[in-house]
This record gives structure tokens, sequence and C-alpha cells, in this order.
């Protein structure tokens, strides 16, 4: 089962930040308090869009044959992606 | 199959639409032509008679410019996504399709003669009124082919979009009407 990373408090809706790391060969753990990448609140498959048009260097024309869709469709997907970021960047700010 | 019936510009736009578009205009073109059905507003459509082939061909292309050019200017102010206007023209000319089977329809659809009873009677004939109702039926599918293609194309959504699009294509009725009517004084 994939398990998708939470972003937004389920209680009060704020920006979720990290309390520790572990390593998974040894164990060691490391808590303190780390912000969450800003790539980390957008949703499994914004991230797996964002890969993938970096892999392409950029090139809408090129995901767009990557994905079976016309060449508007994919970049109305990015400039959503890119509102979302900066919404979510305002988020941030705000609670800072 | 839904997608590809109401919104086939989320897989074809650009030149790969506008060359569908054009092979779609010229048979609608043609299909007008045999029928002597006449586009003469983006919205309209009238049993004028018979004319030369040239006519249907340009009723053709002045509706689909007048969409482009004011659904092109409408996105430029109003969106913020880069608008290519091989997009708004090609998908433009694409949503136009429905075209070829209201060109068919035509002869099927009569006005009446007069405002007699026995007139009204004759024009509204059983066939008659499934030919309405279907010729109704495709201009519906192809406003909401218009409004996907602009969708697609020009990134504006909600009631903005909604907004804009109306507008748009009311002054594009309005256009293409104006310039129609100059065309056929000439003709």
């Amino acid at each position: 089962m994939q398990k998708n990373l939470p972003h937004i408090c389920p209680s009060c809706s704020s920006v979720l930040n990290v309390k520790s790391l572990v390593c998974g060969n040894c164990q060691t753990e490391v808590s303190g308090v780390f912000n969450l990448p800003l790539l980390a609140s957008l949703s499994q498959q914004e991230q797996e869009f964002i890969v993938a048009f970096v892999k392409s260097s950029g090139s809408l024309k090129d995901m767009s044959q990557q994905l079976g869709l016309s060449y508007p469709t994919v970049r109305n997907l990015l400039d959503d992606i890119i509102d979302k970021i900066k919404t979510n960047e305002k988020n941030i700010n705000a609670q800072k | 199959m839904k997608k590809w019936l109401f919104n086939p510009f989320m897989y074809i736009a650009g030149g790969k639409a506008l060359g569908l578009g054009i092979l779609v205009m010229s048979l609608s073109s043609v299909a007008a032509y045999l029928t002597t059905t006449h586009f003469d507003g983006v919205l309209h459509m009238s049993p004028y008679g018979a004319s030369p082939l040239w006519i249907f061909i340009a009723e053709q292309a002045i509706c689909w410019l007048s969409v482009t050019t004011v659904l092109q200017a409408g996105a430029m102010l109003f969106s913020q996504s880069r608008i290519r206007v091989i997009d708004v023209a090609g998908t433009q000319a694409l949503a136009r399709w429905p075209a070829i089977l209201i060109a068919l329809l035509g002869p099927a659809v009569k006005a009446p003669k007069g405002l007699t009873p026995e007139s009204i009677a004759e024009a509204f004939t059983p066939l008659t009124i499934i030919s309405l109702l279907l010729t109704l039926t495709f201009v519906v599918w192809m406003v909401a082919l218009f409004y996907n293609a602009f969708k697609v194309s020009a990134n504006i959504k909600g009631g903005k979009g909604v907004a804009v699009f109306i507008v748009g294509l009311l002054l594009a009725d309005l256009f293409s009407r104006l310039i129609l009517s100059q065309l056929y004084k000439i003709a």
C-alpha cells in the first residue's frame, strides 16, 4: 500500500512540520522541527508530473507526447501546479 | 467516449486540430452547398437557396475567423496562461464538425411560407419537427465544443471563463453577420 505524505494538519488545517527523521539502515533518529519542502505539499500525481517535466528538460511538447495529451492541456496542468505552489508559499509565509 | 465527443481538445490541439478543422470546414462547405444551407452567422443558419460554392466556403471561414479572433482577444485579456493562436484557431476549427450534420439536415428544416394555419401545418410535419430537434441538438453540441475548445486553449476557468465565452461568442456572431451581409451584397 502506498502511503501519501500528509502536509496539512487534520486538526487545525495548518501546514505540518517534520519532527523526526530515521535512518532506514541503522535506525538512528534525528529529532527537531524541520519544514516540509514546498514540493512535498503537492499530491503524488503533481509530484510525478514535475519529475516528468524536469526529465523532459521542461519541454511541454515532449510532455504532451509522453502523456498522450494536447499541448494546452499539459500547459494548463502546469499552470494549475504553479498556482498551487504560489498559494502554498503564501500559506507558509503567513504562518511564519 | 464522452470526452472525445465533448472535449477532444484534451488530446488534440494546435496544428493537428487545425488540419482536421480545415478538413471539417471543407466538408461542411460541400454539404452546405449540396443542401443549400447557409451558415450566415456563427449561431445562425438559413435555407436561403443556391449560391456558388465559394460563398459556402467563405461562410465557414468567416464564422471560424470571427470566433477565433474574438476569443483569442478575450484570452489575451483575461487569461494568465501563455496562449498560442494556433491552439485557439485549431480547436475552434475542429469544434465546427457538427456543422456537417447541421448542413445535411438543412433540406428537412423548412420555414413556413406564410403565417396561415394551413402553411404552418404544411411546414411543420413530423419529419420537420424531428429534424428541427436534431438540428437544435447539434447546435447545442457545437456550442459545447466551442466552449470546451476555448476552456482548454485559453485556460480560463469558472464564472469568468463562461462570461468571457458568452460575450465573445455573441460578439463573434455579430461580426460574422456584418461581414457576411457585405459579402452577400457583392455576390
